[in-house]
């Protein structure tokens, strides 16, 4: 039984709690309640339905991009000690600190005509500015971390000993990684593949100086966080509301479609 | 045959250095490493599976030298004293998994995951998943996954340890079982009770080094070393001060009469140790050690009473069926040929 001489203190928990949980909620009701109303026009916008097809192209391989790297990575940081290894852990960090507007100029800089690796890839035609190609390298640069993050601490959270059993069973190293080690973190790596989805279907900074706009089946295609920004600085904040409101019930529908899948499949135990 | 053969084998761990280890494992062994905690005994298992490189002294499994090798291509079994199942497998994925590494047929897969789940008697569990498993369960599958590819040697890590007692009884009938394998064992455990066999092999290890070895029941009876004498608990030992012909006193105004012949082939001997049940209370017996002493404290154990006796400057632990008060006068007499004589293992290399 808790006591009576708690109540302040459950008092203090609930009322901050409360106030900041509709911090969040408040906005968001707004938009819906205001925006809602135009979602079904929203839908039938060509320029909008293919800033999210962009969107959702850029965000879904950056997920792709960040699992296949980042899970290697994360099983490094969390089964190895060696030096400099918190040089890592900050490398690691980094794109989180810094200002996306930055990541878009570095990545543009890394990988233009002029310097760095950029002359090499222009002989074979790939270029990063305003193409998808560019958009998911500063997307990724933004958003791999959390995959890695999770990664890293639930590879952290299984018992080394599950991997010695199973080499001393006869399995190698590789077999070990993806036949025990992978699969008993796959929520994990789902989740993480997930944030970084929904981390980069959000991204707008960086696309700012890379990918303002992309070329899309020979057309121009604003990714869709700059569609919306566009409709707000063209048409006013109650056409950009319309658009944002369907960008976020669409965003919110295909997290918790991908959420359901995998648990009703069993992915997610 | 010998099957495993240790030979002066080194592993550093830190500041922590294992070693110089030789012994040898026959076929069909049953060897215990016992040891305190911090002792090597897990270090020592992992080097054998491996995990560890030794920095120097090699391992040569039936006649192969296996001391660079991987530890998927030794073929040794292991249980870890942590219980690590497969947790996205059931528990018939997770005996039948070390055998999709060896060339058998799909038939051949399921007779041995079936021939094992009997054994052992868990075949009414192979559908499930380890987290429908109680604790004894799952250290019964873990047994059965390293069990089934049938490996020549098996390695467990204190399999009987964090059990209740029943589930103790039913893991330790499942390890005598075993036998049917015809496996060598090698079971490291820090307590003398969770023995099989008390003519198993014992190897009494201490900070790294093998400071005992033989029949686990001699070892047990008339440990040669003040380590062992120390590690099991409740013996009475005294650092010897004086002899005197055919006794051996300690400090304090009591002796200990012994063999005189046990004194001439003992001339290392820094220490005396009797068992609690090697006192005798309330006889006088002819040639014996016998004084009179009071109770001081009582343990009630699930056979009798541990008394701490007061004699002079030095108590004596006695076990009796027999039950005394506390501050009671007692009489206790010791029989000269149990007495124990000690050395320190430490000093001595073997």
């Amino acid at each position: 039984m808790r006591s009576l001489n708690s109540l302040p203190f459950f008092a203090f928990l609930v009322v901050f709690s409360l106030l900041i949980l509709l911090f969040f909620a408040y906005p968001l009701v707004l938009l819906l309640v205001l925006g809602g109303s135009g979602f079904v026009t929203s839908l039938e916008n060509r320029s909008f339905m293919l800033s999210i097809e962009v969107t959702l192209i850029i965000s879904t391989i950056t997920s792709v991009f960040a699992v296949l790297f980042g899970v290697p990575l994360g099983y490094v940081m969390a089964r190895y000690d060696f030096k400099f290894k918190s040089l890592l852990e900050t490398l690691i960090d980094i794109p989180i600190v810094i200002p996306h507007i930055v990541v878009g100029l570095m990545v543009l800089l890394a990988f233009s005509s002029q310097y760095g690796v950029g002359p090499f890839l222009h002989r074979f035609g790939i270029t990063v500015l305003d193409t998808i190609f560019g958009a998911i390298l500063a997307v990724s640069y933004l958003s791999s971390t959390y995959t890695i993050k999770v990664v890293e601490s639930s590879i952290a959270m299984v018992d080394p000993e599950v991997e010695l059993v199973s080499r001393s069973l006869g399995a190698s190293r590789f077999a070990t990684f993806f036949r025990v080690t992978i699969p008993s973190i796959k929520r994990s790596i789902l989740n993480g593949a997930l944030l970084t989805w929904a981390r980069a279907t959000s991204e707008a900074g960086a696309l700012f100086i890379i990918a303002y706009y992309v070329f899309f089946y020979k057309k121009t295609v604003y990714p869709s966080p700059i569609f919306i920004y566009e409709s707000y600085i063209t048409f006013g904040i109650l056409q950009a509301v319309k658009f944002a409101a369907a960008l976020v019930i669409i965003v919110i529908a295909i997290f918790i479609l991908f959420r359901a899948i995998f648990r009703v499949r069993g992915q997610i135990y | 045959m010998t099957l495993l053969r240790v030979g002066a084998l080194v592993m550093k761990l830190g500041d922590f250095t294992l070693g110089p280890l030789t012994f040898e494992v026959e076929d069909n062994d049953y060897v215990v490493l016992f040891g305190p905690n911090g002792s090597g005994k897990t270090t020592l298992l992992k080097t054998i599976l491996g995990f560890y490189k030794p920095v120097s002294g090699r391992i040569f499994f039936k006649g192969i030298d296996i001391t660079g090798l991987p530890i998927e291509k030794r073929n040794i079994g292991y249980v870890p004293q942590s219980i690590v199942l497969f947790e996205n497998m059931t528990v018939r994925q997770n005996i039948e998994f070390g055998l999709k590494f060896k060339k058998l047929s799909k038939e051949e897969r399921k007779n041995r995951v079936e021939r094992v789940s009997e054994i052992l008697s868990i075949g009414n569990l192979l559908d499930k998943k380890p987290r429908e498993l109680s604790y004894g369960q799952k250290q019964l599958v873990s047994i059965a996954r390293a069990i089934a590819p049938e490996p020549s040697l098996l390695l467990l890590d204190e399999p009987l340890s964090n059990l209740d007692p029943n589930a103790r009884l039913s893991i330790m009938k499942a390890l005598r079982a075993l036998k049917r394998f015809n496996t060598s064992i090698i079971h490291v455990t820090h307590i003398i009770e969770n023995v099989l066999y008390p003519d198993s092999k014992l190897l009494f290890m201490y900070r790294g080094k093998i400071l005992e070895r033989g029949k686990t029941s001699e070892v047990y009876s008339n440990p040669t070393t003040l380590e062992l004498a120390t590690y099991l608990s409740n013996w009475n030992i005294y650092e010897v001060y004086e002899k005197k012909g055919s006794l051996i006193c300690p400090k304090g105004r009591v002796c200990f009469a012994v063999d005189r012949e046990k004194i001439k082939v003992n001339d290392k001997t820094t220490h005396i140790a009797v068992k609690p049940v090697d006192v005798v209370l309330d006889k006088k017996i002819d040639g014996w050690s016998c004084y009179e002493g009071l109770v001081e404290d009582i343990q009630v154990t699930s056979y009798g009473y541990l008394y701490s006796i007061r004699l002079f400057d030095i108590l004596i632990m006695a076990f009796s069926s027999k039950k005394k008060g506390l501050k009671e006068r007692v009489r206790l007499c010791i029989d000269p040929s149990k007495v124990v004589f000690l050395k320190k293992g430490l000093s001595v290399e073997r």
